[in-house]
């Protein structure tokens, strides 16, 4: 559509009168004529390829990458991680930082995507801890693996920001902690170094933010400790 | 060709696909960025929209309409009426997505999209291929791949069906 745009621009008067005149000398065949004036008006002549109507086996029908970004961004992560398998381009799309970022908006402001992140403490002979997520909205909750497949295990949410959280795994004999940033939604985790800092007795604060330049979108861990006596 | 006047309101013809004629008020098409644009900048009296069927013009047309008459006091009608619009096969709504999303009508293109979402989400990943005529380019190992990484995602009553 812009060609067309700039072409009739740069038409100056003269050469519009004379596509005019020929406009009178091909009456009834409107369609073989670029631009001529009816009445005083432009008629535009039918584009072809207005749309992004190519078809292309692996991008699917006449759908622009454009729209397909913008239905699979309000889609939630389970459907995503299954689409992810529709097709490469599919995969490559969903994996892109910025289709991410898109998503996280839209999960922001959608009170469906809005989940509440539980660690729950059974008391008794084999005392276990297990991960629940629960939606805000309706009665959904599902059980989540932890991050780090091993039997009896302390599980602690240290804090949650944007979807992500830390969390700590530990052993029951040695009460050791295995740190985690993990996405409860993709079960993906990222074990982080064990602070050097860590008081063996004491409270730990943690918390999640980003850095203000949101393009680059760094993570910044910060740890405050306050150490009990 | 209708390029004429009633009084103070300016008429305007959309040409669909299949040739089909609508004659409709200039005020309506502004929603429309683009075809703002093109009566705007080229005063336009005729637009032809080739690749949009009559069909799909036909219930933008509906929503224009619709929508130049939402006021504070019927906005649960509107919003009763868009849950109605949107109520349409698959294929008939990916058709006015695509062709919204051509108009540059933002507001519908958005409302659209969710609707598309929401009726995919709990789809089979065949039921994807089919709706969006996708042919798989990964091997039978690739796909378990997959369906072993996050099995939470392939798990549950999944939807076959493409409507």
């Amino acid at each position: 559509m812009m060609t067309q745009k700039t072409d009739i621009c740069n038409k100056s008067s003269r050469e519009a009168a004379k596509i005019a005149q020929k406009a009178n000398l091909f009456k009834g065949q409107q369609k073989k004529i670029v631009c001529a004036y009816f009445k005083g008006k432009r008629v535009m002549r039918p584009l072809k390829n207005t749309m992004q109507m190519d078809v292309d086996p692996a991008m699917g029908i006449h759908l622009a990458e454009k729209i397909i970004v913008d239905i699979l961004s309000r889609l939630p992560v389970r459907s995503l991680l299954r689409f992810k398998c529709v097709s490469k381009f599919w995969k490559t799309l969903i994996s892109d930082p910025y289709f991410k970022m898109k998503h996280l908006i839209h999960a922001r402001n959608n009170q469906n995507s809005q989940k509440l992140l539980i660690s729950q403490f059974y008391l008794g002979m084999d005392h276990s801890f297990s991960f629940y997520c629960s939606s805000l909205l309706v009665k959904d909750v599902q059980k989540l693996d932890c991050p780090l497949n091993i039997e009896q295990v302390i599980l602690r949410i240290f804090c949650c920001y944007d979807g992500l959280s830390i969390v700590g795994v530990g052993d029951c004999s040695s009460e050791e902690f295995k740190f985690f940033l993990w996405n409860p939604s993709t079960r993906e985790s990222i074990e982080l170094p064990v602070p050097e800092l860590l008081p063996r007795k004491g409270y730990c604060t943690w918390g999640l933010g980003y850095d203000l330049v949101m393009t680059i979108r760094s993570l910044r861990l910060i740890r405050k400790y306050t150490v009990k006596f | 060709m209708a390029s004429s006047t009633t009084g103070e309101k300016k008429i305007l013809t959309l040409k669909g696909g299949d040739n089909e004629e609508f004659i409709l008020e200039e005020s309506l098409v502004l929603q429309s960025e683009l075809l703002k644009n093109m009566v705007k900048e080229e005063r336009v009296s005729s637009i032809p929209l080739p690749s949009i069927k009559s069909k799909t013009l036909v219930k933008i047309i509906e929503y224009l309409k619709k929508h130049a008459e939402l006021t504070p006091s019927n906005k649960e009608e509107f919003k009763n009426f868009e849950k109605e619009f949107v109520n349409v096969v698959l294929e008939e709504l990916l058709d006015i997505t695509v062709a919204v999303n051509y108009l540059k009508i933002n507001g519908l293109l958005e409302f659209c999209c969710q609707a598309v979402a929401d009726r995919i989400k709990d789809k089979s990943v065949e039921a994807v291929r089919k709706i969006f005529r996708i042919e798989s380019d990964f091997t039978p190992e690739e796909e378990s791949e997959f369906r072993k990484e996050t099995p939470e995602a392939f798990e549950g009553d999944l939807d076959d069906t493409t409507n």
